[in-house]
């Protein structure tokens, strides 16, 4: 059995007055993907930042309850939020190459860290771009705009500038929805591939692609957790009629 | 305004009650056939059996279709996997009935065999069988299937009974024995027919629970029924794809 | 009903280009009236040598000179102060807070100041006060600081084109996508550090057409440096932040108005002007210039 990675225990989220979580508890196993859907404003996109703290920079967010990676709490308040980052990287709806090269998106991540070595910097590089499936399409274009790329290939692009600050876990927040089928089926392969090697977890409204790609699957509503299991057993014998319905499509 | 897809699963539903429907009144009509030794109603089954074929072709592409165009999950997923088994347990069970009708001209001479036999009692089982058949196909109320179970139970001691007295009135009217071995072969498909019933009771409980029950059985030879009546229940699956290969 | 649209169409399209035509006209006509009235007097002399008779003869090269010098100085103090301002705003504060909101009004307010009041504030606050003050503490009381000078005229000059640099880089940060932000963010890089290799790139030419419009006014205005460090003549040029220095506008404001002979000097008006205009559009030049070239490395 998968020992858990990441575990929320009550975690409830007020943007202001209004409630975007309710008491979420969720277990995230090591080197699976898990997915999480549910309807538009479910809560799903809001529980994915609580894992790397990215809802910090929201104002008059409130948190309560924990976030529990490797078994530390991660909303102590002696926990130093830039370090997580490090260890949970997150690729975003949009792909938002920076206005530099290939290369330097790339680098950006270990230079931060403090890497300068010229010769590791390239290591690092073309590891990563390698490791996210587009190193063919880019060797030979290391030193061009990033933005030149097309939309899946700078998807992938930011897919390795995360695999470059080496996480542990990758969030990714709806991937594949603003690429074409070819460019989604390529970035659903490459996550097959990278789940030997990190822990993912990727939100998507697209319930085929969750089907597919990942190993369990969360459903949130109006920001409950209202089940949570292995993607077969959802997807074929779901024990809750909420989850059956919204799966068949009567709702939502 | 009703979306394409649940009409589409309407059609289906629709079909197979029809084509239970079908099978049903074929099987009664073949215990009538071999009661009162109807040649006429034999023909008759053997006729029908067209409509059953064409039927069944028609769920099995209704099935193809909704698989491919749409990607049903959870109970309509369920739901279509065993439609396309209980439609063929059902036409399977339609050939036996025809099975049966082609024997029946066979049995017009020697007729005190068949009286012999007190046949009645299974037959008027067989026919509450395919009521308790049509019935659940239609309300997919699972608890009809401990009735189908025990009633499956009762026919198949009875059928063990009938075949071995069978046996022992050919061993001392040898004349008898063309009719004989055609009675024998009739009980293997009525045997047959009931077995194809259960299997439709499982798979209801499938479409409903998401379980798998396995209704086994082993007869012995001296009358002994020694019932194994296992409920594999296989829920939510918690071993990784790889655990599972192994 | 399609006629009248027609016609107030047709009207509408008639009506515009007579305005522009008018206005292209205006600007020719200044154009032609003071080429015309300086063409004789510009050459390079004029533009090199030091004016000589009282103004009615010679050069006005210092004019250029403390011109450049004052923008120079000028964009130094303004524009980094401005930039950081802008960031501030739109990076580290909260929105609404009182403090942004403070800033904004400051902001608005420092913009619609009439440009005189610049300079008797730059009399009060940096020649009296400041230099006063400096004098006081390093000199004893010798007088050095609290009188007239070029760096207290250029940063007269700097608070009154401080808006226009602020709002400039202000618009461009805000246009960059918060995606990026987060995206720096999500990689583990500290706020500062996404400022500094993501953001302040990104801003880079709209720092650039800040500098450019702050420039352009500051190359123009004369009533900020009236008091604080203009002169009409000097024989040296500034060669330290403590003297006075000549500049184009100041230079055809006295001569038009001052001057011992009005209408001798009444060409040299003109070919200062002329300068003056060639300056401004010279220097406007050369920034777009370079923030083209940037946008096209991009």
């Amino acid at each position: 059995m998968a020992e858990a990675k990441i575990r929320s225990r009550n975690l409830t989220l007020h943007y202001g007055n209004k409630m975007a979580l309710d008491n979420v508890t969720l277990d995230i196993h090591a080197k699976q993907v898990t997915a999480l859907i549910g309807p538009s404003g479910c809560g799903k996109s809001t529980f994915l930042r609580t894992l790397n703290r990215m809802n910090d920079l929201i104002p008059f967010v409130k948190i309560s309850g924990e976030v529990l990676v490797d078994n530390y709490n991660i909303y102590e308040d002696k926990v130093d939020v830039v370090n997580l980052r490090k260890k949970i990287g997150m690729v975003f709806q949009k792909s938002n190459p920076f206005a530099k090269s290939v290369f330097e998106n790339i680098a950006y991540g270990p230079k931060i860290n403090g890497i300068k070595d010229k010769k590791k910097l390239t290591e690092i590089v073309e590891f990563s771009l390698q490791r996210a499936a587009i190193w063919d399409e880019v060797k030979d274009r290391l030193n061009d705009s990033a933005l030149g790329l097309s939309g899946g290939q700078q998807q992938r692009l930011c897919i390795a500038r995360t695999i470059a600050i080496n996480p542990e876990i990758i969030l990714m927040d709806e991937p594949a929805s603003a690429l074409d089928p070819i460019s989604t089926s390529k970035i659903e392969e490459l996550i097959f591939q990278l789940k030997t090697d990190y822990t993912i977890v990727i939100v998507t409204h697209n319930m085929q692609q969750a089907a597919r790609v990942s190993d369990n699957t969360a459903f949130f509503y109006m920001g409950e957790l209202v089940e949570f299991g292995r993607t077969k057993s959802i997807f074929t014998v779901p024990s809750k009629k909420q989850t059956e319905d919204y799966i068949t499509g009567r709702f939502g | 305004m009703e979306r394409h897809f649940e009409m589409e699963l309407e059609k289906l539903n629709v079909r197979l009650k029809k084509m239970a429907g079908i099978v049903a009144i074929q099987v009664n009509s073949a215990m009538k056939a071999l009661m009162e030794g109807d040649v006429e109603l034999a023909k008759q089954i053997i006729e029908q059996d067209r409509k059953v074929d064409k039927l069944d072709n028609k769920i099995d592409k209704l099935c193809q279709r909704i698989f491919a165009l749409s990607q049903p999950v959870a109970t309509d997923l369920r739901f279509i996997m065993s439609s396309l088994k209980i439609n063929n347990d059902l036409e399977r069970m339609g050939d036996h009935a025809v099975g049966i009708a082609y024997k029946i001209e066979t049995l017009i001479e020697n007729r005190e065999v068949i009286s012999l036999l007190n046949l009645g009692e299974v037959v008027a089982d067989l026919n509450k069988l395919m009521e308790l058949m049509v019935a659940i196909i239609e309300q997919r109320n699972v608890n009809l299937v401990k009735e189908i179970f025990d009633l499956s139970t009762k026919i198949q001691f009875k059928l063990q009974t009938l075949s071995a007295k069978i046996i022992e009135e050919m061993a001392k009217k040898s004349e008898i024995i063309v009719v004989a071995t055609n009675l024998m072969l009739i009980l293997t498909q009525l045997e047959r027919i009931e077995a194809y019933t259960t299997n439709i009771a499982e798979s209801v409980v499938f479409i409903v629970e998401g379980k798998l029950v396995k209704h086994a059985k082993l007869v012995k030879e001296n009358s002994e029924i020694i019932d194994f009546t296992e409920n594999i229940e296989i829920g939510p699956d918690t071993r990784t794809h790889q655990e599972e290969e192994q | 009903m399609r006629k009248m649209q027609k016609i107030t169409g047709g009207l509408m399209v008639g009506v515009t280009t007579i305005s522009v035509m008018l206005i292209i006209a205006i600007i020719l006509v200044i154009l032609v009236v003071i080429i015309n009235g300086g063409k004789e007097y510009f050459s390079w002399e004029f533009l090199t040598a030091f004016p000589e008779d009282g103004m009615t003869k010679g050069g006005i090269f210092p004019a250029i000179y403390g011109t450049a010098l004052l923008v120079l100085i000028m964009s130094v103090a303004a524009v980094p102060f401005g930039t950081i301002t802008a960031i501030y705003l739109t990076e580290y504060a909260r929105e609404n807070s009182f403090l942004s909101r403070t800033i904004r009004f400051a902001i608005k307010t420092l913009a619609m100041v009439p440009s005189i009041i610049f300079g008797l504030f730059g009399l009060g606050f940096f020649i009296k006060f400041v230099g006063g003050g400096m004098d006081q503490a390093f000199l004893g009381g010798q007088l050095k600081w609290a009188q007239p000078n070029i760096l207290w005229a250029s940063l007269t000059m700097a608070l009154l084109t401080l808006p226009v640099v602020i709002v400039s880089v202000e618009e461009s940060l805000r246009t960059i996508p918060r995606e990026l932000r987060e995206a720096s963010l999500a990689l583990g890089a500290t706020k500062w550090q996404t400022i500094l290799r993501i953001i302040l790139p990104g801003a880079r030419s709209s720092i650039l057409t800040g500098t450019i419009l702050a420039i352009s006014r500051g190359a123009g205005e004369v009533a900020p440096i009236l008091f604080t460090g203009a002169a009409y003549y000097l024989a040296t040029l500034p060669v330290s932040v403590s003297d006075q220095f000549m500049s184009l506008g100041y230079h055809i404001y006295i001569m038009s108005t001052q001057s011992s002979n009005v209408d001798q000097t009444l060409p040299i008006q003109f070919a200062t002007t002329m300068v003056l205009l060639l300056l401004t559009f010279l220097l406007n030049f050369t920034a777009i210039i370079i923030r083209a070239r940037l946008r096209r490395t991009k």
